[in-house]
């Protein structure tokens, strides 16, 4: 059993090494003063690492984290700009050099149509990126939502066991669907809209794993001391979610979006290419690929490179994140 | 486990029936087949009890109640009509028959692709983690780890690349695509459809075995850190033997949760692969059916998709309760 007495946080670590400085203590003063030295600076910012700075140290000590974040970087930079300074847009036909292959005017070629794959890349890689950030964030949210309100309701007598087993019902429900069908099927009503309505119908079909982890994730953290005690208090049941349950699960939801993002990504790409995600007006990176032609190998390798290039690299950044998090993994050292 | 294994299966069927449920309201209230009747460079329009008629038999008139038209379809369903193809295609032919045609030529696919990805993604799984930190394990973590972050379309297309570069180099390939050839018969035909069968299956083993092997490490690195594999050890069983005789199986038990949900991944996979292989199978069908506004047939695919899905959550039951004494 733990004296809170015993406690002792990382200030007054601090605080017990100024006091115990070797000039001021009688019995150590014999002792060399340069293996005793502090060194410069405030001692207490030297021993006293929140959880964000610890977490930046983990993260930015792992290479393949800082090579996902620079590519990842690079490649936003790449399509907010190279759409704007490269001379061809996306829809520009140049039939004479059509199935040309990269040339210092068309940089990664031109395919059947006469379209150049450079600038159908960048502005692909643009809806891309908008997509799968946004379906990230949106899917947490959703799966927060569920996750957290089944995890929470279902120790709370037989009503909550009930909406619990509804709810978990209902992520079975949407797991049995064919989600791809689904989209496919919106597909008309898409056409007909804005092309950021792919957002929360890809959100719709992609929230339920998470979901199932977080509800897992609060039955534990319900049984916890502090939150029953908060319950007996009368605290609201959102703010207790809000305030106890959700900094609890904060890091597990944190990678589960970097990690979402890529599956978005893949997820619209794969439905662009059959022909039913992003259409004529606009181009994603999966549209770009339906333009394949295995005789020309410039035609898909560059949008293909493009994309490996994001997912790979944002997958990168989401299992550093997951290691720095995690206790348990070798990287803990400070 | 009887009563286990029927309660679980139970609850699979009223999902597949709901999702199913649910794909047809959903396809019936955004599709409009009955369009194909008036098409916008008509010389007359079609005569009114001719629209009717031509509606009534296909189960598409939206003069009848959205729900009308539901019952209708899970009456026939009960008897065991899909109902008949409906949208730009006037063909008027029975799913049933259309998926009877298709399901063998995408089935053939989807389970040589699914068992041979889950022995491939298990056995490697288990090696790398029981040699970690070895040159295989980090080229094989790597090599997973690339192959989940490409979207399928890219798979076949640096499969069918490389087939394509070494038949421009060699002059022997397989074929890139069809899976048949009229043009041969018997032994022959045999031959090519065996070739034809390669590069697909590669693809979704492949897919399958890069995700089951990030999974399967994950849990041998679980049981190796066990006190009984420790105490098999300590009794002087070798490691090999010890872990064939007490880990795998250990190993294996949270496997069965994923399996459950490979099949419906793997008939995602196989969607793409019919499209850029060229193969007349389900995936192909349900992707003309939704572009042909066809209702019956777009359900039709739901309802083999959500039974495919039941077929191996309970198999994968089964495996888990044969498995895992705990659970018997």
């Amino acid at each position: 059993m733990t004296n809170p007495s015993d406690l002792r946080g990382a200030d007054d670590a601090a605080t017990l090494q100024i006091e115990s400085d070797h000039r001021a203590n009688a019995v150590l003063e014999g002792l060399p003063p340069s293996e005793a030295e502090p060194p410069a600076g405030d001692a207490r910012s030297l021993e006293s690492i929140g959880r964000g700075e610890l977490l930046r140290r983990r993260f930015l000590r792992n290479p393949s984290a800082v090579t996902g974040m620079v590519i990842v970087l690079l490649l936003i930079l790449a399509a907010i700009f190279a759409p704007m300074l490269y001379q061809y847009g996306p829809f520009e036909r140049d039939l004479r050099n059509a199935l040309t292959g990269p040339t210092q005017f068309h940089w990664f070629g031109v395919d059947e149509n006469g379209y150049d794959v450079f600038a159908r890349t960048m502005v692909g890689l643009r809806i891309s990126l908008v997509i799968g950030a946004g379906t990230a964030l949106l899917t947490t949210l959703l799966a927060l939502l569920v996750g957290t309100i089944a995890g929470y309701v279902s120790y709370k007598g037989r009503w909550g066991a009930f909406v619990d087993g509804a709810l978990v019902n209902l992520i079975n429900l949407f797991l049995v669907i064919p989600g791809l069908l689904l989209l496919m099927l919106f597909s008309p009503v898409l056409q007909q809209a804005s092309w950021l309505w792919m957002i929360p119908l890809l959100a719709v079909f992609s929230w339920m794993l998470t979901a199932r982890v977080l509800r897992a994730m609060t039955q534990q953290l319900v049984r916890t001391e502090y939150v029953e005690a908060s319950r007996f208090m009368g605290v609201n049941p959102v703010v207790t979610i809000v305030r106890h349950i959700i900094p609890n699960i904060a890091s597990w939801i944190i990678i589960d979006t970097t990690l979402g993002v890529s599956a978005a990504i893949l997820g619209e790409t794969g439905l662009s290419f059959i022909g039913f995600g992003i259409q004529y007006p606009n181009v994603s990176l999966g549209t770009v690929l339906q333009g394949y032609n295995i005789s020309a190998p410039w035609t898909w390798i560059p949008p293909a490179a493009v994309l490996a290039a994001l997912v790979i690299s944002v997958n990168l950044m989401g299992e550093a994140l997951r290691d720095a998090l995690d206790p348990t993994s070798g990287s803990s050292r400070v | 486990m009887a009563r286990f294994i029927s309660i679980r299966v139970l609850t699979y069927v009223i999902l597949v029936f709901l999702a199913t449920s649910f794909a047809y309201l959903l396809a019936a209230s955004l599709m409009h087949p009955e369009d194909v009747l008036y098409p916008p460079a008509a010389p007359k329009p079609v005569p009114e009890a001719t629209a009717q008629a031509y509606m009534n038999a296909r189960n598409i008139n939206p003069d009848v109640p959205l729900f009308q038209r539901y019952a209708n379809w899970l009456g026939g369903l009960v008897r065991g009509d899909f109902g008949v193809t409906t949208g730009t295609n006037k063909e008027m032919r029975p799913v049933l028959t259309v998926l009877s045609e298709r399901i063998p030529i995408s089935l053939r696919l989807v389970v040589l692709g699914t068992v041979i990805g889950t022995v491939v993604g298990v056995v490697v799984g288990m090696v790398t983690a029981v040699r970690r930190r070895s040159i295989g394990d980090r080229s094989a973590t790597l090599l997973s780890f690339v192959l989940v972050s490409l979207p399928t379309p890219v798979v076949i297309l640096v499969v069918q690349q490389i087939n394509q570069a070494i038949q421009n180099r060699t002059g022997y390939g397989l074929p890139a695509i069809n899976p048949v050839n009229p043009l041969l018969h018997g032994w022959d035909a045999f031959v090519y459809e065996s070739k034809a069968l390669v590069m697909p299956t590669i693809v979704l083993a492949v897919l399958a075995a890069a995700s089951y092997s990030r999974y399967m490490k994950v849990t041998t690195l679980d049981v190796l850190g066990s006190d009984y594999l420790r105490t098999a050890r300590a009794k002087g069983l070798t490691r090999g033997k010890a872990m064939n005789r007490h880990g795998l199986r250990m190993a294996l038990i949270p496997m069965g949760q994923y399996f459950a949900f490979a099949i419906g991944a793997a008939f995602t996979g196989s969607l793409f692969v019919e499209l850029m292989f060229n193969w007349q199978g389900v995936g192909r069908y349900v992707i003309s059916a939704i572009s042909m506004a066809d209702i019956n047939g777009t359900a039709a695919v739901v309802l083999y998709t959500g039974v495919l899905t039941l077929l191996s959550a309970t198999l994968a039951d089964f495996l888990q309760g044969l498995l895992d004494p705990r659970i018997r």
